[in-house]
């Protein structure tokens, strides 16, 4: 028989045991609490660690463990298209994904590239590349190089010939790529003019360009000489009309509605003088003031061309060259009408810098006339067309920063990487209900309540 | 305060000198043409000609120029020069032959020195834009009263010669002697039946408009 003695010995060793489960399962809890607090070093250390990498077939690995809950990437250089895509979706399902440039190399370059179709009937495309001022840019297509460049000011302009073809821009290891859009042919310009020799010149310089131009020329009454098929200004036969004197306030309604359609407008002061086209111009037109003598073999050859200055600008026009004569007035400016654009000219005259300018006065003139054009001519993008090689490869550092946010500042392969707190074990809730339960057990079985 | 318009500069007729041979041996002809202008066509025209040295850059201010004579010629350098840049910047040179002769002093030099400055002359269709500018001659150049008067080769030349860009006419050539059809004078216009300056209306019209 167990005496007394031993019976309170037994129950005070229950009390004790019960005490010490009690603590066991505050402590398992404690534990579990602080772990869930606190990055798991270990789970770093095993599968979150930073990852110095840019191959599209490691990212693709790490992001398709199942045991990942975040990742860390060391970039050395901007990953291409797939790899930003993978990253992205691996973040928008969950995963946990930061990076940082590689210490080798702790500034990326960001670079991007846009390119422009002309409104040219030999085509051609603008591509103009934004870049640090210092960085050294190469352009090539698919054929090879083409062109390099440093960057001043922020970016660069590059005038291309040619029919549309994908284009990569290389900044160091950065990369990045685009096509222009597609666009429907340009071909003919309604032109507006007496028959005189600022006519026969302007003809020239556009023929010349490659447009079909299409006039009637009064010649007398009830007689005209016409140059191609000219009709009534439409955006469905004309991607631009060019207005050079009176001869244009008859048509000044079509002239108007073509341009609230999307057509383009050049005007100069004898079309953009009087109130027949006052509703599309950019400004009125001021008091004529002679060419500089001499002016037209030098630099700056439009200068020794008869000026009549655009005068009290629209509220919307865009001033887009000035004179460099006293008061520097406005020679060329631009405004949106409609759909279309108006590009109003001071200068008069334009076939005297083409006859008595430099040595290269036939080309500039020609030049002019084609860049007056792609600032007003109306181009039509064909639908369908895919403008890009990959979304976001024509600016891949942006579209980097866009998909997985702004790099980040903590040193690699620190604990703090893993941005995931680690859940906590299993183990711990384990041996808090155990302990727990025996407690009960025990308190149950020496009849405690 | 908005300013009227200017209109358009007048058309010049330009007389192109040459130190050669004798540029003005037809000394009506520019009143007569640019009378002819004026009567039939709408073109402002300025009542004056010039005659303007085929040295001189002056010449480039007039991308029509017209040039005859009887004696030979022989461009200098510097009119060569100057001839070569005018071309090639979109002037349009008219040369007449004032002798109607293909076996003639200023034929043969007048040619060789195109040939030398610019390009070989060639036979220009009688299809051609220039003979539908303004009239139209059906069979190409008009003939003229000079052609069988004698003098001359006494041939009716049946096309004019010209160098050209494509389709556009740089150097136009004639055998015709318009150099002194077009010469008369003014009081005997009323006593033609057919107005022979016609064809230079058309050639004005042609200049301007192409």
């Amino acid at each position: 028989m167990r005496s007394l003695t031993d019976a309170r010995d037994g129950a005070s060793l229950r009390v004790h045991f019960e005490r010490a489960a009690r603590v066991l399962a505050f402590v398992a809890l404690l534990a579990a609490w602080w772990l869930t607090g606190r990055p798991s070093a270990s789970n770093a250390a095993a599968n979150n660690e930073a990852v110095n990498t840019t191959d599209p077939a490691r990212i693709a690995e790490l992001v398709a463990d199942p045991s990942r809950t975040s990742l860390h990437v060391n970039l050395r250089d901007v990953p291409n298209a797939t790899s930003r895509a993978v990253l992205h979706a691996a973040r928008e399902a969950g995963l946990s994904v930061a990076w940082r440039a590689n210490e080798a190399s702790p500034s990326l370059a960001p670079l991007a590239v846009s390119v422009s179709p002309l409104a040219d009937p030999r085509g051609g495309m603008t591509v103009r590349v934004s870049a640090p001022d210092g960085s050294a840019l190469s352009l090539a297509d698919s054929l090879g190089w083409l062109d390099s460049a440093v960057v001043a000011n922020g970016g660069v302009a590059w005038p291309l010939d040619g029919s549309t073809r994908e284009l990569t821009v290389t900044n160091g290891a950065t990369v990045a790529r685009a096509k222009p859009l597609a666009i429907s042919p340009v071909k003919r310009v309604r032109l507006f003019a007496a028959p005189g020799w600022e006519a026969r010149f302007t003809m020239r310089a556009l023929e010349d360009a490659g447009w079909s131009v299409d006039a009637l020329f009064s010649i007398a009454p009830r007689v005209g000489v016409t140059a191609g098929e000219p009709s009534a200004p439409d955006t469905s036969r004309y991607a631009v009309v060019v207005a050079l004197d009176s001869t244009a306030w008859p048509s000044a309604a079509a002239i108007s509605t073509f341009v609230r359609n999307g057509g383009g407008l050049v005007l100069f002061p004898g079309a953009a003088s009087g109130g027949a086209l006052a509703g599309v111009r950019a400004g009125a037109v001021g008091a004529p003031s002679a060419g500089i003598p001499g002016s037209l073999a030098l630099a700056a050859p439009r200068e020794g061309l008869l000026m009549r200055p655009i005068a009290a600008l629209h509220r919307d026009a865009v001033v887009l060259e000035r004179s460099a004569r006293p008061g520097n007035p406005v020679v060329m400016a631009a405004r949106r009408v409609g759909s279309g654009r108006v590009l109003q000219v001071g200068w008069e005259n334009s076939w005297e810098w083409r006859m008595l300018g430099g040595d290269e006065a036939v080309a500039q003139h020609r030049d002019w006339w084609r860049e007056l054009l792609h600032r007003s001519a109306r181009v039509s993008l064909v639908s369908g067309t895919e403008p890009w090689p990959l979304p976001g490869d024509a600016a891949p550092y942006a579209d980097l920063v866009v998909r997985l946010g702004a790099p980040s500042n903590v040193l690699a392969g620190s604990e703090a990487f893993t941005m995931t707190p680690a859940p906590p074990s299993p183990w711990l809730f384990v041996v808090a209900a155990l302990a727990l339960l025996a407690e009960w057990w025990s308190r149950r079985l020496r009849g405690a309540p | 305060m908005e300013c009227p318009m200017t209109h358009t500069s007048p058309f010049v007729f330009a007389t192109a000198q040459y130190e050669s041979g004798d540029w003005d041996s037809a000394p009506s002809l520019p009143g007569n043409l640019i009378d002819s202008v004026a009567r039939y066509t709408s073109l402002p025209v300025a009542p004056q000609g010039v005659a303007v040295p085929l040295a001189s850059d002056d010449a480039l201010r007039y991308p029509l120029l017209f040039l005859t004579g009887h004696l030979p010629v022989r461009f200098t350098q510097k009119e060569g020069r100057v001839l070569q840049r005018y071309v090639a910047r979109g002037g349009l040179l008219f040369i007449d032959d004032h002798n109607h002769d293909v076996d003639g002093a200023f034929h043969k030099t007048a040619t060789a020195e195109i040939r030398r400055l610019i390009a070989p002359l060639v036979p220009l269709p009688n299809t051609h834009a220039l003979y539908s500018a303004f009239f139209t001659f059906a069979d190409g150049p008009p003939t003229t009263s000079h052609e069988l008067n004698g003098w001359g080769d006494n041939l009716v030349h049946e096309q004019l010669l010209a160098v050209r860009a494509e389709d556009r006419i740089q150097v136009l050539y004639s055998n015709k002697d318009y150099s002194s059809e077009w010469n008369f004078h003014p009081d005997n216009k009323r006593f033609m039946g057919v107005d022979p300056t016609r064809f230079g209306v058309n050639l004005v019209v042609y200049a301007l408009t192409h």
